[in-house]
Order: structure tokens, then C-alpha cells, then sequence
């Protein structure tokens, strides 16, 4: 009888867990970008991708979203001066109905390089922002030197979900 | 009847003008402002629809024991102690609730890693009382902060 019970709750809780499977979800380039003019210091750059679960994967909705952890944050410079005028950057990701949350951080910036990696967080859970239209990317940028011109950048980030059933 | 009507009709026209005026002062909040201790000035400024501050100055902008400049080394996150305080966000999501009060947001303190519900109120257009608290405001703690540009 004992036996019995414990089989009975393990069933319970093996059925109501329900299918988890994990999807890796690549953004399109999003561009980044600080009109200027701007001053030495932090600068904020900002840039936007609307969310469409269902190009994610077909018949996803936002109550299948169990969890959104950001595997690769790339930054690809669309000038000549490459990374040279940024010492570090911070990446946020944010939108108007969902709390602002600290995803990846590089500093130092690599003086000469044309393209960089962001080092992600590990905890950083975006579920909230993908039940959202469309989601913001704030980046605070600290510029080496004063510049009268725009800063722009495209990005490219990886998410992995966690789908329920 | 007709006097109700034309009460009713110069109530809805007057509508908008509290509501740009409800934004002016939402707005209020955005510029750079120093706390009592000095230490730092915080730059705020609006993203989409609600209010971020972030530091643009430190004092010391060193740390003493390794000669750069200092990171958020109290984050509770290990991948993210290597950020930068200058330039960091310690004001987030706040949303203006008329009255010159910002509320639902939040207050890190790099001293010890912590995060803290917060709500701001606007004494006047120079000065900001910050609110910091877990669970409810009454148990908090409140710290003034003074606008760096004075406003005429």
C-alpha cells in the first residue's frame, strides 16, 4: 500500500511536468546605435527586435516559454574605426512592460578588432521579454574621447528557450 | 441639463492639457544628480516609457587595491563582476505615477550587491528623495539627491 502511494505520486508529478525541449533562436543583425554628438564616458546605444514566437517555433505561444538564457552576444562594427573608440561595453535588454535585465558585459573592448563577444550572463532569465512584441537592447558604451558623429553597431544574439508543452 | 453638457464637453477638452502636463513632470526626473554622499552622479534618462539612471562620475573612480578602475565587484553574478561602475544602471524601470513620484522601480548598491525596491519623490525641480526598501516602503531607508545643473 505504501508502495502503492509513492508510485501514485510519482506519476503525478512525472504527468504534470509536462515535454520540456530547449531551442536555440538566433536574432537577425539588430542595429545598436548612439546619434551623436557624443561625449567621453558612458553612452547609450539602443536598438530593437520584435519577438514572433511562432517564427520561433510554429504554434509556440508565450505560456510555453519557461525559461530564455542568452548563450552569445556578437558585435560587429560598421566603420573603419572598429572598436578603437569604445574602452568596455554593457549589454541590457529591456521593454516598456518587462523589468530592464544586466545581460552581458565586455570590458576590456580589445583595441583593433572588428568584431567582439560579449561574455553573457549565466542567471540572466529574459522569459518575461520574450512574452513581450518587441524588446529593447540597451547598451552603455564608454567612450575614450568626445566624437561629433553616430556610434553604430550590429548585433547578433543567441538565445536558448526552454519550451514546455 | 445643458449646463451639465457644457461642464461634461470643457472637462473632456481640458483632458489633454493635464495630461501634457502630467508628462512635463514626468520628465522632470531626467538630468544628472548627485547623492548625499557625494561619492557619484547619477545620469537619468528615459528609455521607451519608463526612467533608468546610470553613473557618470565617481569620485574615486579607482579602486585603491588594484589601480583600475572599479568594477561591480559585489555582483552577485560572477560573470557580470567584471562591469564597469562608471556607466553602470543603478536606477531601473521606474514609472512616473503623477504627484512627481516614480515608483516600481529599482536601486542597486554596488557596495554590497544588493538590489532594493525604490520609489523616488521630487520635493522640488533640484531635489529627489530616493527610497530604498525591501518589502514595504515604511521599512526603508531615504536618501536626498540634488540635481547637478541647478534649474532656474
Amino acid at each position: 500500500m505504501k508502495y502503492l502511494s509513492i508510485l501514485s505520486i510519482c506519476a503525478i508529478l512525472f504527468t504534470s511536468c509536462g515535454h520540456e525541449e530547449k531551442v536555440v533562436f538566433t536574432s537577425e543583425e539588430i542595429t545598436l546605435s548612439a546619434e551623436g554628438p557624443l561625449f567621453e564616458g558612458s553612452n547609450t546605444l539602443q536598438g530593437s527586435m520584435l519577438i514572433d514566437l511562432n517564427k520561433i517555433k510554429a504554434g509556440t505561444t508565450a505560456e510555453n516559454v519557461e525559461s530564455v538564457k542568452i548563450k552569445s552576444v556578437k558585435l560587429t562594427s560598421t566603420d573603419s574605426l572598429m572598436f578603437n573608440e569604445i574602452s568596455n561595453i554593457t549589454l541590457q535588454c529591456t521593454s516598456n512592460d518587462a523589468s530592464m535585465i544586466q545581460s552581458a558585459v565586455l570590458n576590456p573592448v580589445p583595441e583593433g578588432a572588428s568584431s567582439i563577444s560579449l561574455i553573457p550572463s549565466a542567471e540572466a532569465d529574459l522569459v518575461e521579454l520574450f512574452k513581450q512584441k518587441e524588446m529593447l537592447f540597451v547598451a552603455d558604451a564608454e567612450l575614450r574621447a568626445d566624437k561629433d558623429g553616430n556610434i553604430s553597431y550590429k548585433a547578433v544574439v543567441e538565445f536558448e528557450l526552454t519550451l514546455k508543452d | 441639463m445643458m449646463k451639465r453638457m457644457i461642464l461634461f464637453f470643457a472637462m473632456a477638452l481640458m483632458l489633454p492639457v493635464f495630461a501634457s502636463a502630467q508628462d512635463a513632470n514626468a520628465d522632470k526626473l531626467v538630468g544628472v544628480w548627485e547623492p548625499s554622499h557625494g561619492k557619484a552622479r547619477v545620469k537619468v534618462e528615459k528609455i521607451g516609457t519608463k526612467f533608468y539612471g546610470k553613473i557618470v562620475w565617481l569620485k574615486e573612480p579607482n579602486d585603491p587595491e588594484t589601480g583600475k578602475p572599479k568594477v561591480d565587484k559585489n555582483n552577485p553574478e560572477e560573470a557580470l563582476r567584471n562591469t564597469p561602475l562608471k556607466g553602470y544602471r543603478l536606477l531601473k524601470d521606474f514609472i512616473y505615477k503623477g504627484n512627481k513620484e516614480w515608483s516600481e522601480g529599482t536601486i542597486y548598491d554596488p557596495e554590497n550587491g544588493s538590489t532594493y525596491k525604490c520609489v523616488i519623490r521630487m520635493k522640488d525641480d533640484n531635489t529627489l528623495e530616493i527610497r530604498g526598501y525591501i518589502g514595504v516602503e515604511a521599512l526603508g531607508r531615504t536618501d536626498v539627491w540634488k540635481r547637478l545643473e541647478i534649474k532656474k
